[in-house]
């Protein structure tokens, strides 16, 4: 058995595991970083295919009953597959409450609180807006569908330097013009001394025996309290670490934890609970014959601009979007209203729907504040399997979302084309079900562990010196994109951890002590 | 499968890991006598032979099924069925069963290949209105069909010409992406840098 040890371990080198692994190596600290799927060249790894067998390289799901859990195993995560939009989480997603009333993000974390982090972020990431001219067919003729509904847009913030508009920017930039935290976060991490192994998964965690050390600053009186069993390469390796940091997404976080369990007994109920889908609606429409051409295979796939028309009315935020033929047909069976050609899925009638699709068909889709209502559930043979309570308010929420989706086509004399989502065998849905890459929550912050997973610095609860610092921890719904908030948090996190660990004030704007730092702020270094 | 293999050891491995493998699909199936006569013939090959053996007859009768499925699809082009051959995808272990399902509602001289264009589509149509097993079978093949031609995946330089779907490229000019007067389009936006309030 192969063990390392280090002081610190972080399991998952997406936005999250890689801003932790930067900063805690500048800051000193000997970093090792798992990650479970392949190294990733950028760009040359990329491939502008639509080949399944190249995508499912990297790209995973995760299928239950009414939800599709879609993320990346690879060296960066999602950063290497991501739509490159930026964007802040809104002031009001902050403001979310559970049905008792309880605030979902801990006390302190807003939207100005955030702010900061979000700046170093957008710093890290090269975020910039993007200029009018630069903005693809589609859209601008999604801004004009959204003018003609009365609807205002905004042209939307991206992680992108010198984009040549070829358009598979899901499949990975082969042209190196997306943003990624291979040379922003690994590379320099690298630099500072971080060892990162792929191909290597983390199949358990164990907390030594001994002494836990809670509340204890000093790295050098802290003990290798966690054990993390690994199989790398086909050889199992043990590795002892004085902290763990889970970044290996809301499925693989959750799924980690709760394979655990049996050795983290004190893990609290939240884990693998509380996800949220981030409300995704998508709709399609065939543009009227005034509108100009839009073009779903030019430009980058998230096409430049994004409405907040009904973000304080409705919690929601309306974009467009760019599938490739691959996503657009494997995905759900496209048909017109008042099709009636017989039949309608495939032969002449689907021949003339992908003949429109280019130029003349138009998605836009809805991302909401809703409440969380999927959780993960671990197999005795290891399987994470999703569940998806679709309740009376999310199924209201859709079909309201919905209705003011195809109602924006309409005003505008578009022809609504109904969505039927396939499953992996071609067969449809018969109920709502929703396919996301934006879940975020399952092992979410609180104020307490009867709300929430970790605390307010992504350490779990019971569990000192264990952190989450993905999407897992992010307690709600965003109604935008949330790799932003991903890696700001996880930049929040990282800088608590040093301050925390290292006794070093904090540079930027401090956040109200949690509990913990609080209790031992005035003990000596 | 016939009668004569039924005896051979390897044979009997093979259809006992077939039906293994594919209990999903008698588990997910409907269980109507016929849906259940249905998966047990195409996970033991309890059809005639040269559906599953028969490489040039296999051939014939897909390529008139995949331009069924996609009119304006070109016959003749190398790749056209090469997914129901491919091990990469779950499919080709049921490609006999297909071919031997589509064959049987060619009833002339000719089978299904032999048929107009109206005849084959209505003899899909009716192996999709049939037994919950080969229903799920062709709704798979028609999905396969599409997402292997639409989506250009055994050619990606070229894409789909038959839906303007371009494939690999080096880029697009700013006039091939963009229109002109785009700040027009947008109008002057409610934020200062485009993020939400």
């Amino acid at each position: 058995m192969n063990t390392h040890t280090t002081d610190v371990l972080v399991i998952g080198s997406g936005f999250g595991g890689a801003a932790l692994a930067l900063r805690l190596a500048e800051a000193g600290f000997r970093v090792l970083v798992i990650e479970k799927g392949p190294r990733i060249r950028v760009p040359g790894d990329f491939m502008q295919t639509q080949d399944p067998q190249y995508l499912l390289r990297y790209i995973r799901s995760l299928r239950g009953d009414n939800v599709n859990l879609v993320y990346a195993e690879g060296l960066g995560g999602g950063s290497g597959f991501y739509e490159m939009v930026s964007l802040r989480a809104p002031t009001i997603a902050f403001d979310q409450r559970t049905p008792e009333g309880v605030r979902l993000w801990p006390q302190g974390i807003d939207r100005e609180a955030m702010d900061a982090y979000y700046e170093r972020a957008e710093s890290m990431m090269h975020v910039a807006q993007i200029p009018a001219r630069e903005v693809p067919k589609s859209g601008l003729v999604f801004a004009l569908l959204m003018r003609a509904a009365g609807c205002s847009v905004d042209r939307a913030p991206y992680a992108v330097r010198g984009c040549v508009g070829h358009a598979y920017c899901v499949a990975g930039c082969t042209a190196g013009a997306k943003v990624t935290v291979h040379d922003t976060y690994l590379d320099p991490a690298l630099r500072a001394g971080a060892t990162i192994m792929t191909d290597t998964e983390a199949l358990a965690v164990m907390p030594e025996s001994g002494e836990q050390c809670a509340g204890e600053r000093n790295l050098e009186r802290i003990p290798f309290r966690y054990r993390v069993g690994c199989m790398s390469g086909g050889t199992a390796l043990d590795i002892r670490a004085k902290l763990v940091v889970l970044a290996g997404g809301t499925v693989g976080s959750a799924g980690l934890l709760l394979r655990s369990r049996k050795w983290l007994t004190h893990l609290g109920p939240h884990v693998g609970r509380n996800i949220s889908v981030n409300g995704t609606v998508k709709s399609l429409g065939i543009l009227p014959g005034d509108f100009p051409d839009a073009d779903m295979f030019t430009g980058r796939s998230h096409p430049g601009v994004i409405s907040y028309q009904y973000l304080a009315s409705r919690g929601i935020t309306i974009s467009t979007a760019k599938p490739l033929p691959v996503d657009a047909v494997s995905y759900a069976n496209l048909v017109p209203e008042c099709e009636t050609r017989s039949p309608a899925t495939w032969g002449k009638a689907r021949v003339a729907m992908m003949q429109l699709y280019r130029r003349r068909a138009l998605p836009i889709y809805a991302l909401g504040l809703t409440t969380p209502t999927v959780h993960l559930d671990a197999r005795r043979d290891g399987r994470l399997v999703p569940s998806f309570r679709l309740d009376e308010g999310f199924r209201a929420y859709y079909r309201g979302t919905l209705d003011l989706l195809e109602s924006i086509y309409r005003r505008a004399g578009a022809r609504v084309v109904h969505i039927r989502i396939l499953d992996g065998e071609g067969s449809e849905y018969p109920d709502i079900h929703v396919t996301t890459a934006h879940m975020t929550g399952s092992c979410r912050m609180a104020d307490s562990p009867r709300h929430g997973a970790v605390d307010a610095t992504g350490e779990l609860f019971a569990y000192p010196g264990l952190y989450v610092a993905d999407g897992a921890a992010i307690p709600s719904s965003l109604a935008v994109n949330p790799y932003l908030t991903i890696l700001a948090n996880a930049e929040r996190i990282a800088e608590f951890m040093v301050r925390w660990y290292t006794h070093r004030e904090a540079i930027a704007p401090r956040l109200p002590l949690s509990a913990t730092e609080a209790s031992f702020s005035s003990s000596p270094a | 499968m016939d009668l004569h293999s039924t005896s051979s050891p390897a044979g009997l491995r093979a259809r006992l890991e077939a039906l293994r493998g594919g209990g999903g699909k008698l588990r997910a199936a409907s269980f109507t006598p016929q849906s259940v006569l249905s998966a047990v013939r195409m996970l033991l090959y309890l059809y005639p032979s040269q559906y599953r053996r028969d490489p040039d007859l296999q051939d014939r009768v897909l390529r008139a099924f995949v331009v069924t499925v996609i009119p304006g699809a070109d016959p003749a082009e190398p790749d056209l069925v090469r997914m129901y051959a491919d091990t990469h995808y779950p499919f080709y272990p049921y490609t006999g069963y297909l071919v031997y399902a589509l064959e049987r509602r060619g009833k002339r001289p000719g089978g299904f290949a032999g048929l107009t264009p109206e005849e084959r589509t209505l003899a899909v149509q009716g192996a999709l209105a049939a037994d919950d097993t080969t229903s799920r079978l062709l709704k798979g093949a028609i999905l396969m069909a599409q997402v292997s031609y639409f989506a250009g995946i055994y050619h990606p330089e070229r894409g789909c010409p038959l839906i303007e779907f371009p494939g690999r490229n080096a880029g697009f000019t700013p006039e091939e992406i963009s229109l002109p007067d785009a700040a027009a389009y947008i109008g002057d936006g409610t934020t200062a840098d485009g993020n939400p309030p």
